[in-house]
């Protein structure tokens, strides 16, 4: 546990530092009071607020992605006990790896890849 | 390198990593002068702090109905994050933690991005941010996956998840030299976190900055050093991965580690002279040629790992 | 305090410019362009990174409503200012900082904006209902055509609608882009704008500095070498091809990548004269369904690559053009 006693002490820093910046920056501006405004649009002014459900095309991919997301769980200890196991563990993740792959080359046929 | 280091570290770390910071903004600023016809200059060398005076002396802003928390949080987690990440980056061979998983932990503060320029973008109740801001979503869908494979090829290879130990094992040959294409990888990963270069629709002119559209003050000050900052961290990880930490002749291990990590932040910045790769294509490249190849490293990794015995 | 004033003084040596620029004010816009280049300023992408609003040429009523709209959104301390034409440029803009630098907040009283709602949902092309939001392009963004307005119904940054306003153009509006050097330097304008769209910051930096020095009575052979160097590596850039090829392909002009080259290809062969392009209120009358389904950027690109000059729209528009 003594390794996150420097950890935190850093994150406690860079808040400072972040701190520190608005400081200075209240010390020195002109004008403190911020600037209440529409957002930028070119010139226009809003017609609703911008804050919506977001249409994402992409939504398909982020499936594609979590299945690779969890196999990464395993990636990262699997990496420290190849030289241990031998070949047995490089032929059964990288068979795992391969079905994922197939997952991948089955969206991209099916145009997951694109949207426009 | 069983014991923690010593706590004047944690001071260290802000002070080079933000130094390294401004020499990438440094170093942008000459180019585009030099690409202006305009002489390289002192003036334009230290254009980014007269920059971030200007920030500092204007007014804050905020958009009408803003999420003032979330953005808040965006703005300034990516400086911490990028703080943190660095902590199992070595310069020489004093860490501030050689943490037993110290590639992992790199990989969880570097992906923390995903939410906090998110936040940034969302949070402004704008259309132009929240357009950056999924752009950023969109751009990471692509190029994490790859990254995270090519973060395991050097742990594969020293058999250890602590940094500490992955400099050790290049005591004979870099990392870099029989793992070129994670480490090619890697670097596109980090363009991409960073959101720089040909990575940069986030934040691009075409949505008028995009997450950077509606801050101004020390927001933008706060959030323009965050984002240098994710690129040194990133430049500096690339050292004890893949470049040997700190070893070279002659100069002190310290110094080499430095040397290494300025040469890696001048590539990424120099990347700006290109355009920028459109979303959809970079999901295309990224799923269909970098993932299979990076995988394809890994696979070779872990052959010669075996060979090895 | 003497460190404070310093950091003042520093802060404003190189302003950030936001330009409301009236269609046909071209030739003051260039000097503008050159100016802040030369002098290592920038033109800002949004009003929240501007120290001073510009308003170039002369702005009618819709326009001058654009610019007092932005001039309430920039961060103090801010300057406005105007100019007519070309002459004045370089002597207003040297003031700039000294007048950031005697800003003195004032009592503003704090601005009361009108609520709008939440976004609504609509249709959309694969009939699903999402939310819709409807959101100005232009006529101030950068790379921008000027006095172009084009609002978007968006889903997520997906174009549904499109309709085309025109601003600023009055009876006295003259097109700038008239006879041989300008035409050749209008092609290398567009290059710049098309190539600053699609990030490629220094190639469209290098086309303004050959722009500037073809107006400026440069030698021909010499820009042309220029660019004829350049357009090879625009036409050999993977990336840029990657992202332009294919984009809205139009009968007679090509696709997106192949105007690009085409309009560096003309100036290195030092003849523009030949064949004027469709005129501007036909590709006007195209664009909405041109940009129908396509994304935000592709949107953005495909604008950049028909070089719309709004001057050149013969009758002043009153309500301009509608289309959906």
């Amino acid at each position: 546990m003594g390794w996150y006693v420097p950890v935190m002490a850093l994150a406690a820093l860079g808040l400072a530092l972040v701190g520190a910046t608005y400081a200075i920056g209240l010390l020195v501006t002109v004008q403190r009071r911020p600037l209440v405004t529409p957002p930028f649009l070119a010139g226009g002014l809003p017609r609703e607020h911008a804050v919506s459900r977001f249409h994402v095309r992409w939504y398909v991919v982020t499936l594609l992605f979590l299945a690779f997301d969890m196999e990464m769980v395993f990636m990262y200890p699997w990496a420290v006990v190849v030289a241990e196991v031998g070949v047995e563990a490089v032929v059964e993740m990288f068979t795992f790896l391969a079905v994922l792959l197939a997952g991948v080359v089955y969206v991209w046929r099916e145009g997951g890849l694109r949207w426009t | 390198m069983a014991e923690p280091a010593p706590m004047w570290t944690v001071l260290v770390l802000p002070i080079v990593l933000g130094g390294l910071a401004l020499f990438a903004a440094s170093l942008n600023g000459v180019l585009t002068a030099v690409a202006s016809g305009r002489r390289a200059t002192l003036a334009e060398w230290a254009e980014p702090l007269r920059a971030s005076a200007r920030l500092l002396v204007r007014q804050r802003r905020t958009t009408f109905r803003a999420d003032v928390v979330l953005r808040r949080v965006g703005i300034a987690g990516i400086v911490v994050a990028a703080l943190l990440a660095s902590v199992p980056t070595p310069l020489g061979g004093v860490a501030v933690a050689d943490l037993p998983v110290g590639v992992v932990w790199f990989n969880a503060m570097e992906i923390l991005l995903w939410a906090l320029v998110w936040l940034t973008g969302w949070g402004g109740n704008s259309a132009f941010s929240l357009v950056g801001g999924y752009r950023f979503l969109a751009q990471a869908l692509a190029y994490e996956l790859p990254l995270m494979f090519a973060l395991t090829a050097p742990p594969l290879a020293a058999d250890s998840l602590r940094v500490g130990a992955i400099v050790q094992a290049q005591q004979d040959v870099w990392f870099a030299l029989w793992m070129p294409l994670a480490f090619l990888v890697y670097l596109i990963g980090i363009v991409g976190v960073a959101f720089w270069g040909p990575l940069s629709p986030p934040a691009a002119a075409d949505v008028a900055g995009g997450v950077t559209a509606e801050l101004s003050g020390a927001d933008r000050l706060v959030f323009l050093a965050g984002r240098y900052l994710m690129l040194a961290a990133g430049a500096a990880f690339a050292v004890p991965l893949f470049l040997g930490g700190g070893q070279g002749p002659l100069l002190p291990a310290w110094l080499w580690s430095l040397l290494k990590m300025a040469a890696v932040l001048a590539v990424l910045v120099w990347l700006r002279r290109f355009s920028l790769v459109r979303a959809e294509r970079l999901m295309s490249w990224g799923w269909l040629v970098l993932l299979p190849v990076v995988l394809l490293q890994v696979l070779v990794v872990g052959v010669v790992v075996l060979l090895r015995g | 305090m003497d460190l404070i004033s310093a950091l003042r003084r520093a802060a404003f040596t190189r302003p950030n410019l936001l330009l409301v620029v009236a269609p046909g004010a071209t030739g003051p816009r260039l000097a503008m362009e050159r100016f802040t280049r030369e002098h290592g300023w920038s033109l800002a992408d949004t009003a929240a990174d501007a120290d001073a609003l510009v308003e170039i040429g002369e702005l009618d009523e819709p326009l001058t409503a654009v610019a007092e709209v932005l001039w309430r959104q920039l961060p103090r301390p801010a300057v406005r200012l105007s100019l007519g034409d070309e002459v004045g440029v370089g002597e207003a803009l040297a003031r700039l900082p000294e007048r950031l630098r005697s800003w003195r907040p004032t009592d503003e009283p704090s601005e009361e904006w009108p609520e709008p709602p939440m976004a609504d949902r609509a249709p959309d092309r694969d009939g699903l209902r999402l939310d819709v939001l409807r959101v100005p392009l232009g006529p101030v963004l950068p790379y921008w055509p000027a006095g172009l307005r084009l609002v978007v119904d968006m889903q997520g940054d997906v174009v549904q609608f499109a309709e085309v306003e025109l601003l600023g153009v009055t009876g006295r509006t003259r097109p700038y882009w008239t006879g041989e050097t300008r035409s050749a330097a209008r092609r290398l304008d567009a290059a710049a704008r098309l190539l600053g769209v699609a990030g490629w910051t220094a190639m469209s930096t290098r086309c303004q500095i050959l722009r500037d020095r073809l107006l400026a009575g440069g030698t021909g052979t010499f820009v042309a070498t220029e660019v004829d160097r350049l357009a090879r590596r625009v036409r050999r850039s993977p990336l840029l091809g990657a992202m332009l090829r294919g984009l809205a392909p139009l009968p007679g002009l090509g696709d997106a990548h192949e105007r690009l080259s085409n309009w560096l290809a003309e100036v290195a062969r030092a003849s523009t004269a030949d064949e004027a392009g469709p005129p501007v209120a036909e590709l006007l009358n195209v664009l909405p369904d041109v940009v129908f389904g396509a994304e935000l950027s592709v949107v953005r690109l495909i604008v950049a690559s028909l070089d719309l000059d709004i001057a050149e729209i013969t009758e002043p528009s009153h309500g301009g053009i509608s289309h959906g």
